[in-house]
């Protein structure tokens, strides 16, 4: 406990209703200190006898640590929740949780794979992650029975508050995610497959599970679902096709089809948009769409797509995930220690597991050199990590808001100086991906602290090449370049539908988008086609297209393909786009 | 609020079992190959102890996912500065190599060289035996009962709520449903008539209305042409709408009585009266409502009975020469064949017995760890052991209930006079059997022995009796295979040889 810091806290409102708990156990104050000494968060708790019969009361330990947190999280940090469900958990079922991204989904081998690995990792290095949460509602949490009573209470805050409130407020969570159907569409798929099992047999089903699984990265849509367009919105979209035919061109049929006689030269004037093109999820977009596939597989990828599409925001959010779950940890943890919830051994404790979160290795580790055999510095390049990033971002963001530098000031003029750190925390957790919080929210501060610098060069070299710092007019190339490292985009192939030949051959023709001049792994990529081929029975072809529009590079199914890419590489063809 | 659930006491569910068996399925021939192996490999012990570790093949589990080739460009952001712009360092070992986002869902970045899984016995040889065949199998006997096997057998009023049978709780429901409807439609209109009359008494001019013997549409019309004349001298409120048009129709005649009549009537018992039938309504109602709740005499539940089940049993009867001309590692090689044979039994039947008989010039039944490691002097008669075989199957296992097999392993000497006892004692012994196995175990490349040669020719006769020459683990389990093939049983007119 810190005398002065115990003096504001004890003045604030939510401390009143903390008391007023605690006031109804026999020794309430001590009851977390006590379950420390004893290394055992099955302590009975003990209510007064005149609560005895208070239903809504607490009964065990973890419940009771629990409310507690929730009146911090909630009324001090103001954040807002989705109901929790904690689940305390032995290492196989941990071992379980880890492998199915939603648990009691469909049975596949993928998954009986994963979890022997997972195993054989367990079996040699006996760690295992404290906390999985998973976004529904309520949101699921697995914590580890071996956790420590502080180590505990760190992770109920961590996730059930922290991680929660991250999926209950941000944009992208808001958008693209649905927690409270989650669960149900996962068990409606399972019903589904456990019934085409029995009537397909086990090797049909699985064929089409496969694809499912293959189609990763191109089962999501990128855009929130869309919106009902209203009746003047149609109008003028229909006015603006009138005037502006080029924009919506005919589709080409049978009807008018003019590649007889003088115009069959042109054929790139012929050519009209498919009206899917751009989809990007390009899962549903054969179940819609591909001829001659049965309604039970139709539904199958249906299901999975949603499914996945409620991970989508997971991908784009790591650090701001966790950084806030960090930061909401940090505060319910030193706000305890600050009423004298915890003694000065818990908070040593839970220090110590902090800082061992948001630990960063540094980049270089003393190796003799080979030559002179003294020790020195050398750069291996470790990674970055997302907690001690995220963290120190939302760490950064409360001390410029309550102590700020001239250079904050500078810096972050919007809202440098002007306090009240929680409301502008949650402001941005609520509106930011991890792109947007790196480009906006990285103050120099930070990047001074872990030392952040570009590396550049061609992968053949032997060498990179620094090409910026953290020194002043290095700041804005390295923060650009992070937030770049976290774009979606650049680390996942952006692949949309270009066009689908359903009055030819019914060829489905993919778009890739080149970013940087990177191109597709052939061998994955052929395998996909090839997967693709064998569900929809039809040729698929991948073309890669630069920002000029023209095809720089192409994969077909079946290798021999007879296709053209460059046929409408022509000015209609930018039009169109 | 928060629920808590506490799953530490939980017993240890295979909830993976299911992933694991389609993972197994998926890589079965690498489970074969590893179980040859360790068959063949393992010392005489381990064989079953413990199970087999599988290296994960590559191929069949890859999980090929959209990614990024390496880019012309390396560019990415680093911790831990030391250096100035413009510096030139060396390629860091991770990340450097590997561009940007290659690394992620990398099938081939997924270090499946060391990879395994371990397969449990139970496993492995459900996949192992997936699709061999027992010839000849099956007598069944349901006389002495050892399995017993649960079966449905009607329905309770009592039981677990997972058993709960909701097509007949509800049709028990529904057919009460209908009983009591009828009986409180019934009772309400008696109910009604009875007002109707109190009120007639006090205006006699209302018609009358004497519903007996009527039939269903005589009432209605009745009650509504009563309704109808009523309609000229009262004003109705409310106008009532029910399921049952004859309830309609009376309640809206009663309706209009009270209304019009209540100060009339004056005789305090035909107010007392009047008062209890009117509050007697509502109770009749609620009868026919809770006619469409689930009650708990409703509830009705499967019921299943311990019966006996009908079980196949099986003995199988080891014969090994074990005089001093059979080495440990014959030994071994028998060991392989009689492992996988006895387990392939105990796969097919419910009930397995295991009979040992070693023999020198004398038979004599043992357990287990004498049969593969005991070690006793002298020659061989095989004949002996034949006599004992024969004897233990006349003292103990019926042929009429029991399937009996039986695997010898020998290296083929014999006394050179006992062959016409052999013989004699096979012709008597195996068409009483379902199969009988016979192992030479030497080395391919000699002549087989005259006890080999003996078997043989017995085989055209009896197609039950198979035999073979091998030398090692391995060679045994190919044996195994070729005495029981996949897809059913081998030509039975040719010996099978390996």
């Amino acid at each position: 406990m810190r005398k002065d810091a115990y003096e504001i806290e004890s003045q604030k409102p939510y401390f009143q209703t903390v008391k007023d708990l605690l006031d109804k156990y026999e020794d309430g104050w001590n009851i977390f200190i006590k379950a420390h000494e004893e290394k055992d968060y099955d302590i009975p708790v003990i209510r007064k006898p005149e609560f005895e019969d208070d239903p809504y009361l607490p009964d065990s330990w973890l419940e009771l640590a629990d409310r507690v947190i929730s009146i911090i999280a909630h009324e001090k940090l103001q954040l807002e929740t989705n109901p929790n469900r904690i689940e305390i958990v032995r290492a196989d079922q941990m071992l379980d949780a880890y492998v199915r991204p939603v648990p009691d989904g469909p049975s596949h081998w993928s998954y009986g794979k994963r979890r022997a690995i997972e195993q054989q990792q367990y079996d040699a290095r006996k760690h295992l992650a404290y906390e999985i949460i998973i976004n529904s509602n309520p949101a699921l949490a697995y914590c580890m029975d071996t956790n420590s009573p502080v180590m505990q209470m760190l992770v109920f805050a961590h996730a059930s508050y922290g991680h929660n409130a991250v999926y209950k407020n941000n944009f992208l969570f808001e958008n693209f995610s649905d927690p409270d159907t989650i669960m149900a569409v996962n068990q409606r798929l399972k019903a589904l497959i456990d019934e085409c099992e029995d009537k397909y047999g086990v090797d049909e089903v699985e064929q089409v599970l496969d694809f499912c699984h293959a189609m990763r990265f191109m089962d999501t849509n990128d855009k929130p679902p869309k919106r009902h367009i209203g009746k003047k919105e149609l109008e003028a979209k229909k006015t603006k096709a009138r005037e502006f035919p080029y924009l919506n061109p005919p589709r080409k049929s049978v009807f008018n089809d003019k590649s007889e006689g003088a115009d069959a030269t042109n054929d790139n004037a012929d050519y009209t948009a498919h009206p899917a093109q751009g989809e990007r999820n390009i899962l549903t977009f054969i179940a819609d769409n591909v001829g001659h596939l049965p309604r039970w597989k139709r539904e199958i990828m249906h299901l999975s797509s949603i499914v996945s599409q409620n991970f989508v925001p997971n991908i784009r959010t790591k650090v701001l995930n966790e950084g806030f779950a960090c930061i909401t940890h940090y505060q319910v943890m030193e706000t305890m220690f600050d009423i004298g919830l915890m003694d000065a051994s818990m908070h040593g404790e839970f220090r110590q597991s902090h800082a061992g979160v948001t630990y960063q290795p540094p980049g270089t580790v003393m190796k003799p050199n080979p030559y002179t055999g003294e020790e020195e510095e050398v750069f291996v390049g470790s990674d970055i990590n997302i907690y001690a990033l995220g963290f120190a971002i939302f760490e950064d963001i409360k001390r410029i808001c309550d102590d700020p530098t001239e250079e904050d000031l500078r810096w972050f003029p919007h809202f440098a100086g002007k306090g009240n750190w929680e409301e502008m925390a949650l402001h941005v957790m609520e509106s930011n991906t991890d792109e947007t919080l790196v480009q906006q929210y990285l103050s120099p501060t930070v990047m001074r602290k872990f030392k952040y610098f570009l590396l550049e060069g061609e992968p053949e070299d032997e060498f990179l090449t620094v090409s910026a710092i953290h020194a002043d007019e290095g700041f804005k190339r390295v923060r650009e370049q992070l937030a770049a490292d976290y774009r979606l985009s650049d680390k996942i192939p952006k692949i949309s539908v270009r066009d689908y030949q359903e009055e030819t051959d019914r060829c489905l023709v993919l778009q890739h988008d080149v970013i940087d001049d990177q191109p597709l792994d052939p061998k994955s990529t052929r395998q996909i086609l090839q997967m693709i081929h064998a569900q929809t029975k039809t040729p698929v072809v991948i073309e890669s297209v630069d920002a000029d529009g023209d095809v720089v590079d192409y994969h077909a199914s079946p290798p021999d393909y007879d296709y053209e890419p460059h046929r409408r590489t022509s000015l209609h063809y930018d039009l169109a786009r | 609020m928060t629920i808590f659930i506490d799953r530490r006491h939980e017993p240890v569910r295979h909830k993976f079992g299911k992933d694991k068996a389609r993972f197994l399925r998926r890589i079965r021939d690498a489970v074969k190959k590893a179980v040859q192996d360790k068959v063949a490999d393992s010392p005489l012990a381990g064989i079953d102890k413990g199970g087999v570790k599988v290296p994960i093949p590559r191929k069949t589990t890859q999980e090929p996912v959209i990614h990024h080739a390496q880019g012309p460009v390396f560019r990415k952001v680093f911790p831990g500065n030391l250096y100035d712009v413009g510096d030139v360092v060396p390629i860091p070992p991770s990340g450097g190599g590997g561009g940007k986002g290659g690394k992620e869902g990398d099938p081939d970045a997924e270090d499946d060289e060391d990879a395994f899984v371990w397969v449990s016995e139970d496993e492995f040889l459900d996949i192992f035996f997936e699709g061999r065949t027992l010839p000849d199998m099956n007598k069944l006997h349901a006389s002495s009962v050892s399995v017993m096997d649960r079966q449905r057998f009607g329905h309770t009023t009592k039981g677990p709520s997972h058993k709960m049978d909701m097509s007949v709780t509800n049709q028990k429901r529904k057919g009460e449903a209908l009983v009591l409807n009828k009986t409180s439609e019934r009772r309400i209109l008696k109910n009604l008539l009875e007002q109707y009359q109190i009120y007639r008494t006090y205006r006699p001019d209302l018609p009358e209305l004497d519903l007996d013997g009527k039939s269903k549409t005589e009432t209605l019309e009745a009650i509504r042409e009563v309704l109808g004349g009523l309609q000229s001298q009262f004003t109705l409120s409310a106008n009532h709408a029910y399921k049952n048009p004859t309830l309609t129709a009376m309640f809206n005649c009663v309706e209009m009585l009270e209304e019009g009549l209540a100060h009339e009537v004056t005789d305090p018992e035909d107010v007392h009266r009047l008062e209890v039938l009117r509050k007697r309504i509502p109770e009749q109602k609620k009868t026919a409502e809770n006619a469409k709740k689930f009650q708990s005499h409703h509830l009705t539940y499967r019921f299943d009975k311990e019966q006996p089940k009908p079980s196949a049993k099986a003995v199988m009867i080891c014969k090994m020469d074990v005089s001093a001309s059979m080495s440990q590692e014959d030994k071994n090689t028998a060991k392989a064949f009689f492992w996988l044979v006895s387990k392939f039994l105990e796969n097919n039947y419910d009930e397995v017995d295991v009979v040992f008989i070693s023999h020198t010039t004398t038979a004599m039944e043992v357990d287990e760890q004498e049969f593969f490691y005991g070690k006793r002097t002298g020659g061989t008669l095989v004949s002996s052991c034949l006599e004992k075989e024969l004897e233990i199957i006349k003292d103990r296992y019926d042929p009429s209930e029991w399937n009996i097999y039986s695997a010898q392993a020998s290296d083929g000497d014999n006394s050179y006079m006992d062959n016409d006892r052999v013989e004699e004692l096979m012709r008597e012994i195996l068409p009483i059997q379902q199969s009988s196995y016979f192992m030479e175990v030497r080395d391919q490349t000699w002549e087989i022995s005259d006890l080999h040669e003996l078997y043989q020719s017995l085989t055209h006769e009896f197609p039950q009796l198979k035999t073979a020459t091998v030398n090692s683990p391995g060679e045994a389990v190919e044996a195994f295979k070729s005495f029981f093939p996949v897809g059913g049983q081998a030509p039975a007119h040719e010996p099978a040889m390996v």
